[in-house]
């Protein structure tokens, strides 16, 4: 019988502060800066296995964001300059300007090293079409269809294709701004196919922090052609232990998941990111066993609720131990 | 397919019977709200710089001075110093400050404020955040947010209905507004985005905005506008013009302005036509000649241009490029109207 409760993580870590000095530095030629690259992505895979996951990534250590690194690879987009996200925080927007292909695949060569370094299974996120066009000014396509489809068969399904030639098997989409735009959730659902029809790879879909409880994407969520769903929970939950509905407010709406049918894997997001309070391990094994009395225990894996780089190392590696000590709880509780 | 909202014969909106010439007096122009931070900013924020008051300062009066280069009708103040439209009120006694959310479907976020006691203290929160005194010679604009925005997106837990915490938000916009009506801001336009973005929501409670909008108007000596926009306000359109207020606003990438022009509407029509949320430039001559087109057949007291919601959505070199076009826009169109231009 396969082991319940696999845990994952999303995707980002923090960066290591000698990392970032030493790729900011004039005097170090490329060919140093890859191998400290190298370096901090070994240091991310055993640090993860070590802390006892399941499958492991390298805490994209080579990526600057999830939208600026794969827009730089990608032909159709300028940079238009900094929009502010929320107080003195800001992201960089791409302006597409004529039609969208890829250059080459950038995710390839840190995918390489990974699967060479890594003992334990490999999950490789990638950012989604949908995602790519919404965070993007589209002066180019007649509409955000066309410019959504365009990526996703143009972009991802080539660079999907060439990771699984690779020896890519399990490979999450992430789509944060997927049910952003509920009126546009037929749109994303036909990008996430478009690029992921006929491919053989086990796909994951992410979405975090849009709003609702992913009410937009609870009708759709058994047409996407993806295996599993890792969303956040934990931010929206109490830190009450207990198995009732008010204490595990944050994982209610997986009753309407169930009561849609859905019957596939959920990666349930059990530690808050954006808070340096660590979640007791007792307070994790609650929410992974309330969860899993409405999907079944064989469909829940265990993930943090988004990727943990705002926070720092030591915070993120405490919260990883914690989760995986609570998924050890859990367990017990299902043997 | 567009059908008219208006029967023959009826007329809406304390019309005369007697459709006016919308186009006598001049259009003018106007851009509110947050706009976007320039690099130096950007910079400068993110480093925390010791002197960040004066750098930002000096920034408002670059915005300031690209609207008057524009040519805009009426000066706003840029707003960049707000983290967003809601926080300044956070000083206001009996609130405190919630987490964030995303605002609408945007990808930028605001922190809910959370009324936890009575209102109080209130009065100059919007004066003090605006640099009137960079503006003094003039003709000035300012927006705040309408109250039923105000009250959906934070958290009442004080008020013991819905009705008491609108109306106690609706006294704190009228005090904010009668101190900048003393300072000579002429309009002051209310952002009413959740009434467009739920509109079926927002029509059971219109007879409540309506009070509410007539308490934030009371003894207030500038204009008071309210406008709609991330919605489509058409289907309501007929029972908006019965709120007392001087002005209404549409953005027109989500009404069309065709679905208003069975309408006598009597107040000032403010109209967002140059898109705030894409870096694609309107080309100034076809979009003033649909405009001009339009204009011969919209029967309003007076017609204001704007852009279609704050600026804050786009890099800052876009936004700057489209305060001219808007700019650029206006005079055309009073240039066609005076017949200097066929």
């Amino acid at each position: 019988m396969p082991m319940l409760f696999p845990c994952q993580e999303i995707g980002s870590l923090k960066k290591p502060a000698w990392l970032l000095d030493y790729v900011k530095h004039n005097r170090v030629s490329e060919e140093d800066k890859e191998r400290a690259r190298n370096d901090a992505a070994y240091i991310n895979i055993r640090l993860l296995e070590d802390i006892g996951l399941d499958i492991v990534y390298d805490g994209e250590v080579r990526r600057v964001e999830m939208y600026e690194y794969p827009i730089r690879y990608v032909k159709g987009f300028i940079f238009a300059g900094e929009v502010r996200s929320f107080d003195n925080k800001y992201y960089k927007k791409a302006r597409c300007v004529t039609k969208v292909a890829l250059r080459d695949n950038y995710h390839l060569n840190e995918f390489l090293f990974v699967k060479a370094n890594a003992r334990k299974d490999v999950k490789i996120p990638i950012t989604g079409p949908y995602t790519l066009a919404d965070w993007s000014y589209n002066e180019f396509y007649n509409s955000k269809e066309e410019f959504v489809m365009d990526i996703a068969r143009e972009i991802i399904r080539p660079l999907i294709q060439d990771l699984v030639k690779h020896g890519a098997r399990i490979i999450q989409i992430d789509e944060p701004a997927m049910t952003t735009h509920p009126s546009e959730m037929r749109i994303a659902v036909d990008a996430i196919n478009e690029c992921t029809n006929g491919i053989d790879a086990k796909f994951i879909v992410h979405i975090c922090y849009s709003g609702n409880e992913y009410r937009a994407l609870i009708p759709y969520a058994m047409d996407i052609n993806a295996q599993q769903f890792a969303l956040e929970f934990a931010n929206r939950d109490t830190w009450n232990l207990g198995l009732d509905d008010d204490s595990r407010r944050g994982y209610k709406v997986l009753k309407e998941f169930k009561e849609y049918g859905y019957s596939k894997e959920i990666g349930l997001g059990v530690v808050d990111v954006h808070v340096d309070d660590i979640e007791s391990p007792e307070l994790i094994r609650d929410r992974i066993v309330y969860a899993a009395k409405i999907l079944g225990a064989e469909n829940i894996y265990v993930n943090p609720d988004c990727g943990l780089r705002t926070r720092s190392r030591s915070i993120a590696v405490e919260k990883l131990r914690v989760m995986v000590k609570g998924t050890e709880l859990a367990r017990k509780a299902f043997e | 397919m567009y059908e008219p909202l208006v029967k023959d014969g009826m007329v809406k909106g304390g019309g005369k019977g007697k459709r006016r010439t919308p186009l006598d007096g001049r259009i003018e122009s106007y851009a509110v709200g947050i706009y976007p931070r320039s690099q130096l900013l950007v910079t400068a924020t993110r480093k925390n710089h010791p002197n960040l008051a004066e750098v930002f300062r000096k920034g408002k009066q670059s915005w300031i001075n690209t609207q008057r280069r524009a040519g805009l009708t009426y000066i706003a103040d840029p707003m960049i110093d707000w983290d967003d439209i809601f926080r300044p009120f956070a000083k206001v006694k009996g609130i405190s400050l919630g987490p964030l959310n995303r605002f609408f479907e945007t990808n930028t976020f605001y922190r809910r404020l959370i009324v936890h006691d009575a209102l109080d203290g209130y009065g100059s929160i919007a004066k003090s955040m605006l640099a009137l005194d960079l503006i003094k010679g003039d003709r000035k604009v300012a927006s705040l947010p309408d109250p039923y925005t105000f009250t959906m997106l934070n958290e009442n837990r004080y008020y013991k209905s819905y009705e008491d915490y609108l109306f106690a938000v609706a006294d704190m916009l009228n005090a904010e507004a009668k101190t900048l009506a003393k300072e000579g801001v002429e309009i002051i336009q209310f952002n009413a985005p959740s009434i467009a973005y739920e509109v079926d929501k927002a029509k059971d409670k219109l007879e409540l905005i309506k009070d509410a909008m007539a308490r934030v108007k009371k003894g207030v000596s500038s204009k008071v506008y309210l406008y709609f926009y991330f919605g489509n306000i058409a289907g309501i359109f007929d029972e908006l013009l019965d709120i007392k207020v001087d002005g209404l606003g549409i953005d027109t990438s989500s009404t069309k302005l065709l679905s208003l022009i069975d309408y006598s509407i009597d107040k000032d029509m403010v109209i967002g036509i140059v898109d705030a949320m894409n870096t694609k430039m309107e080309e100034v001559k076809s979009m003033a000649s649909a405009l001009n087109f339009m204009f011969e057949r919209l029967d309003a007291k007076h017609i204001i241009l704007t852009t279609s919601n704050s600026l804050e959505y786009l890099p800052y070199k876009f936004a700057v490029k489209k305060v001219s076009v808007l700019g650029n826009i206006t005079k055309l169109l009073n240039a066609k109207q005076d017949g200097l231009i066929l």
